[in-house]
């Protein structure tokens, strides 16, 4: 029972410290739970896809997929082209979606067959990765469009006539999503329409697990060589695992720059990996096992503090700037625990067989 | 074969969608005028595709409005000449590369109410 007890605690110590972090933050902040509470429904309805993105490369033992930047891209040149064209409401969004799953797709590819070179160090790759695809994408939408690509909007291209302004306003699908069904609960409004293709891709994932692709990439997650030896073709399922997240990615981005309303061209999707892995680990995720209730949970732990640390900071120190620094430190600093958590229960873990097989060798030896 | 067949369908399907989707949502600019030839009413007012808020209108000005795909309504209203309510309702298309202007005042005249010019690309200097 008391071994029960100190497992759960190791396995959900991030979770737990954030809880009480905030838990002392919130009265300090003196926001009130109502605003709060609306607050939480927004976050949940415009991050939940993107972070729910990150679940299947984890099952297929390629740890924290950085490289959703890659899909978060996708979906920002699908929302740059309809926004060319002026397709407005749920058709632009629809189409948005339509233009970014084949450059998604491509782009997963890619990415995909990089990290199976190599193998073991898919995160730091996927986020040299994301770097280095930032640089073609910024190509391309500072040089290539208006001069390669026509481009006939005159509201999004710089004066030179050429390249994409550093600000789009996305005032034509702006909540698109969230306004199709709304529902009003007392003074909070719920984005039904948006919850809904959450939920839907939450079923997904349920069962997609239960496949016999999933069940493939479990066996991968689990041992690479074992499932080798069993005859799954490892290096093209960890692919399909990578195009999966990808494409989800740029639907995520899209979700989440239709709520926004706005959308910076050069930087929306360079936080998006960090804030989405950071959320996830805050839930308790780690890069070898993910959920999600961790997903929903880390988003509602990660933008509570969000919310809370910048005013927190203002009440007790008299500078908002102190509680977003501490914020930031939180998050980044969270997400280095985790991966030193992670590494840590590997080499236990590693130890423990090491400890094993010495004992069977010498129990074997002893006959 | 089959395989192929299928994937093929798929993206044929999503094609068609997408065209389907870049029809209907397509944004077209529409210019309304309230300027007559004998008699222009002080104030015309009108409504495109039952939108809530009713649009007034000037004489002699002119004004942009936006409309999502091809089928569309304007309803205006006025003040003729003798002081009596007009009130006419009209459908128009909206298709690509079509420049739209809808004159108000002349709204009841069948054919010259709405005119349709082709928009010509602008040539790179």
């Amino acid at each position: 029972m008391e071994n029960k007890g100190k497992k759960f605690l190791i396995n959900n110590v991030v979770p737990i410290v954030i809880l009480i972090l905030i838990v002392a933050a919130i009265p300090i902040s003196g926001l009130s739970n109502g605003y709060l509470i609306q607050e939480m429904i927004t976050r949940l309805s415009r991050n939940s896809f993107l972070v729910l993105s990150l679940i299947i490369p984890v099952v297929a033992g390629m740890g924290l997929n950085f490289g959703i930047v890659l899909g978060a891209m996708a979906g920002q040149i699908g929302l740059i082209f309809i926004t060319d064209w002026r397709i407005v409401g749920m058709e632009g969004i629809l189409l948005a979606v339509i233009i970014s799953i084949p450059i998604s797709i491509m782009l997963g590819v890619l990415g995909g067959y990089i990290l199976n070179k190599a193998k073991g160090r898919e995160m730091i790759t996927s986020i040299i990765m994301g770097f280095f695809i930032n640089g073609v994408y910024q190509l391309v939408v500072l040089y290539g469009m208006g001069n390669i690509i026509p481009m006939t909007n005159k509201k999004i291209i710089l004066s030179r006539g050429y390249g994409i302004r550093n600000a789009i306003d996305l005032k034509a699908i702006r909540q698109v999503f969230d306004r199709f069904i709304v529902l009003k609960v007392g003074q909070f409004t719920i984005p039904v329409f948006t919850i809904l293709i959450i939920g839907v891709l939450c079923l997904f994932i349920v069962w997609f697990r239960k496949t016999k692709l999933g069940q493939d990439m479990r066996a991968i997650g689990q041992d690479m060589e074992i499932a080798k030896s069993s005859g799954i073709a490892v290096e093209k399922t960890r692919i399909l695992s990578i195009v999966i997240s990808t494409v989800l990615a740029s639907i995520g981005q899209i979700i989440f720059l239709q709520n926004i309303g706005t959308m910076n061209t050069y930087n929306s999707h360079e936080q998006i990996g960090m804030f989405s892995i950071a959320a996830i680990l805050i839930g308790g995720a780690t890069a070898a096992k993910a959920s999600i209730p961790n997903a929903l949970g880390g988003i509602i732990l990660f933008h509570l503090m969000f919310i809370i640390s910048p005013r927190a900071g203002k009440e007790l120190i008299g500078s908002a700037q102190i509680g977003e620094f501490f914020r930031v430190f939180i998050s980044y600093g969270i997400i280095a625990l985790a991966l030193v958590l992670h590494q840590w229960r590997r080499e236990q873990e590693n130890k423990a067989e090491r400890k094993k097989l010495m004992e069977m060798q010498l129990s074997g030896g002893d006959k | 074969m089959k395989t192929i067949l299928a994937r093929g369908g798929v993206i044929v399907a999503v094609l068609i969608l997408a065209v389907f989707l870049f029809i209907s949502g397509k944004e077209h600019a529409v210019f309304i005028t309230n300027k007559g030839e004998s008699y222009t009413p002080k104030k015309a007012y009108y409504i495109i595709d039952g939108r809530e808020k009713e649009v007034r209108i000037k004489k002699k000005k002119k004004k942009r409005e936006y409309v999502k795909g091809t089928n569309h309504t304007i309803e205006v209203r006025f003040k003729d000449i003798d002081g009596n309510e007009i009130k006419v309702s009209r459908k128009f298309e909206a298709k690509l590369g079509e420049k739209i202007s809808i004159n108000v005042a002349l709204i009841e005249d069948e054919k010259r109410w709405i005119t349709k010019e082709k928009i010509e690309k602008e040539k790179k200097k």
